[in-house]
């Protein structure tokens, strides 16, 4: 079976994604003072807004798709061990 | 009243030594305070070989079952020790190569039914908790009977404006073996290396009560023997610089109790690799005690600057490789979890379909559809206690 | 499933530390069968710990042991109190001083008579953290001195309050322990917590309103007990450095991210006075509301 897909992902220059990097750290520096309060945080510290809800399964998939695909990482959340891949 | 933005001295010296204090800095955002277990279970199995393509080799590809276990155990107040295993088994064919055939269809090279592999990967990590920041220390050493690694890093974190805005910084590093299982009639090497070293880094910023964003920038350089060694005509370049830039974005919709989850990663590298993936979740809950997540993974894909769907003699180059890894394609995922909370335990079941197709917009010989490229389905089972 | 999740408001009236105190809570089905109880609970165990008049307590234990020549190991939580009254000691110049309990002893507000000025004297020599032995997590106090907690451990006790419910899922609610406040989170519509502040010459009445939806509040005034003496009114807020009472400011209410800081802030600036401390406590940079003595005549 194949998949039909059609994904109008455009390619982006590397600099591009610098730029906005840059922007969002001096953006964090501009509401300095905007601040989200420790007792406002209830919502934040709810597992389902962390970055990875399943870190254990998250580390196996991670593994999987460094194995079967010829990119990797961007995984900032955490690492994913060891191991070839090669087959 | 206006609440004033700089502060004083004293107040700052006041406000540190108060956070000190248990009953006002709130654990929940630091240092876990119970231990926990988790146990997950995995199977994985890759779709056969293309029966049409293939014309050596067995058709039944790759089947892994995993088993992983992580306990997480707090050390005193401010620091826990992660302990991480893994031992996964895997059986089946892989695919060796391409070779051209009739009207340049490409024909398909499977190895033989493989015995069963085993991996085993131990890793630990130790994460000390300041009151503005964290460090981590990681290691471990995943072995498999031709391949051993031994890896290490260091991660630092850094909390500003009352921890709305976090910089991590991290470091990787891995030491690899390659002892590839030798077979009649085939030609490989016996034993090389292969390092690698990654550093990243990464800005979070809580935007509202409900949105918290994440940036990221990671570049890793490979060295060694990054050649397939069981790949038939497979030669590599001896260096591969990698970046990364990635994107998160979190956001909880309070009227339908839910959360979504927005990631997308641009990667790019000197083999002239680039690929672009977004991932989009919905965590929808049930009272509080079910989570219904699905999501869809898109992945797309540009060739290496020197891989060919078939080795042709008549051009050849000094690195060469017909890995479908490295052709340009594209893939979907599709995948649903669920978890179910109890008061110390929860229970979780995924289940992850993955199918991937090659570009096939130009037509030209390099556009061909590698015959090799995967298509899988995945079930992970598992639960969390916490003690 | 059919159970409705939206909290209501739940207020609890205790009496603790000395002090009337409310919980304004809004509470789900499911955390109003447990989360007051177990409030209620966390209140009376820091209460317990470090009451002046229990003879288990820390405070007592520490005290007894004065001169004894022997420091006294204490737990984390006291350890993070006393170096927190420390840094106090350190930016109020001396001021905010918790082994100043014992002017209480000559002080008598009820008696409508000044002590005399020797036993002044004498008193201030068993006055003075900078004559207690701390090496945390072992303190040891000389012969004579006491340590009392009763000029902070309010504050934090609201704090810790707060920090328990936040812990239990409640984010819409107020602890209010006698005057000294921390807003949980505003009122189930958003809308902030409307707090009064008393007018010193009328206590019953708001001189004042502060809206707020989250953090500390805390007021310190010379009005809650004081004596006229010759038509000079002096107030119970003492100056560990004089012995006397402190002059020119009736009451000083700040608002800050943790009660504790607040009441901090607030009584150190008391203690200073006019004009010295609203000059301090401007510098501060947080919101305050400053109410001077309205007889000028006071003012030594």
């Amino acid at each position: 079976m194949k998949c039909c897909l059609d994904m109008s992902l455009k390619r982006l220059s590397t600099i591009r994604f610098y730029g906005l990097l840059i922007a969002l750290l001096s953006f964090s520096g501009l509401t300095a003072c905007a601040t989200v309060e420790p007792w406002e945080k209830g919502i934040l510290a709810k597992p389902e807004m962390g970055w990875t809800l399943d870190p254990v399964e998250s580390a196996l998939e991670s593994h999987i798709f460094f194995s079967k695909e010829g990119s990797s990482g961007g995984n900032i959340s955490g690492g994913s061990g060891g191991g070839c891949g090669c087959n | 009243m206006a609440k004033k933005c700089r502060q004083n001295a004293a107040l700052i010296a006041l406000t540190t030594s108060a956070l000190a204090l248990p009953g006002i800095n709130v654990k929940a955002e630091g240092a876990p305070d119970y231990t926990s277990v988790k146990y997950r279970y995995t199977s994985y199995a890759e779709d056969k070989a293309p029966e049409k393509y293939t014309v050596e080799g067995d058709l039944e590809r790759y089947e892994i079952q995993a088993n992983q276990i992580q306990l997480i155990q707090p050390i005193g107040e401010r620091a826990a020790i992660t302990l991480d295993y893994l031992s996964e088994t895997m059986s089946g064919a892989s695919p060796w190569g391409v070779k051209q055939g009739a009207d340049n269809q490409p024909e398909l090279i499977m190895s033989g039914a493989s015995i069963e592999e085993n991996r085993q990967d131990i890793g630990a990590r130790l994460k000390i908790y300041d009151q503005e920041s964290s460090i981590s220390f990681m290691g471990g050493y995943s072995r498999e009977n031709d391949y051993k690694a031994t890896y290490g890093g260091l991660d630092n974190e850094l909390h500003f404006n009352q921890k709305n805005t976090t910089v991590k910084l991290g470091l990787r590093f891995s030491l690899d073996t390659i002892n590839p299982t030798q077979q009649e009639g085939q030609s490989r090497v016996s034993e090389e290396e292969k390092n690698s070293a990654s550093y990243n880094l990464g800005v979070t910023q809580v935007l509202s009560q409900t949105a918290i964003i994440q940036a990221g920038l990671e570049y890793v350089q490979l060295s060694g023997y990054l050649t397939d060694p069981y790949k038939l005509q497979d030669s590599r370049p001896d260096v591969r610089k990698q970046t990364v830039v990635s994107f998160g974005y979190r956001q909880f919709i309070k009227p339908t109790d839910s959360a979504l989850h927005l990631d997308y990663r641009s990667y790019t590298d000197d083999w002239e690799v680039s690929s672009h993936t977004v991932n989009i979740a919905w965590y929808q809950n049930f009272g509080d005690r079910h989570v219904i997540a699905p999501s869809i993974r898109l992945y797309n894909q540009q060739k290496a600057k020197f891989y060919g769907v078939y080795y042709d003699e008549n051009s050849a180059t000094e690195y060469f490789s017909s890995d479908y890894r490295l052709s340009s394609y594209q893939a979907m995922s599709y995948k649903l979890k669920y978890i179910k909370y109890f008061d110390t335990w929860s229970f979780t079941v995924a289940g992850e379909r993955y199918e991937s197709a090659g570009s096939q917009a130009g037509g030209s010989l390099d556009e061909i559809e590698n015959p090799g490229l995967v298509s899988f389905t995945r079930w992970t089972v598992g639960f969390d206690i916490k003690i | 499933m059919k159970i409705s999740r939206k909290p209501i408001i739940s207020v609890l009236s205790f009496k603790a530390m000395g002090s009337p105190c409310k919980l304004h809570l809004y509470l789900t089905q499911k955390q109003a069968k447990t989360v007051p109880q177990a409030a209620l609970s966390c209140i009376r165990a820091l209460e317990k710990k470090y009451s002046r008049y229990q003879s288990d307590s820390i405070t007592t234990t520490i005290n007894r042991g004065a001169g004894s020549g022997q420091g006294l190991r204490v737990d984390s939580e006291t350890a993070a109190l006393l170096d927190y009254a420390g840094e106090a000691f350190e930016q109020s110049d001396g001021l905010f001083d918790i082994t100043s309990g014992v002017l209480r002893r000559i002080w008598d507000f009820k008696s409508g008579v000044l002590p005399p000025q020797e036993k002044i004297t004498q008193t201030l020599d068993m006055i003075g953290w900078q004559k207690v032995r701390w090496r945390k997590p072992y303190i040891e106090l000389p012969k004579g001195m006491e340590l009392d907690f009763g000029g902070y451990v309010k504050e934090y006790a609201a704090d810790t309050l707060a920090s328990f419910c936040i812990e239990k899922g409640v984010r819409h609610g107020l602890v209010d322990l006698g005057g000294d406040i921390r807003v949980i989170g505003p009122h189930l519509n958003g809308k902030p917590w409307k707090i009064g502040i008393r007018n010193p010459d009328d206590p019953e009445k708001a001189v004042a309103h502060i809206d707020s939806t989250g953090g500390g509040v805390a007021t310190s005034g010379s009005y809650e007990r004081c004596m006229i003496v010759d038509g000079r009114r002096y107030g119970h807020v003492l100056n560990p450095l004089t012995g006397w009472p402190v002059r020119g400011l009736a009451s000083v209410t700040v608002q800050a991210d943790q009660c504790l800081i607040a009441g901090t802030l607030s009584t150190i600036t008391m203690l200073k006075g006019r004009p010295e401390g609203s000059v301090w406590l401007q510098g501060m940079g947080v919101p305050n509301l400053i109410i001077e003595e309205n007889d000028p005549g006071s003012e030594a």
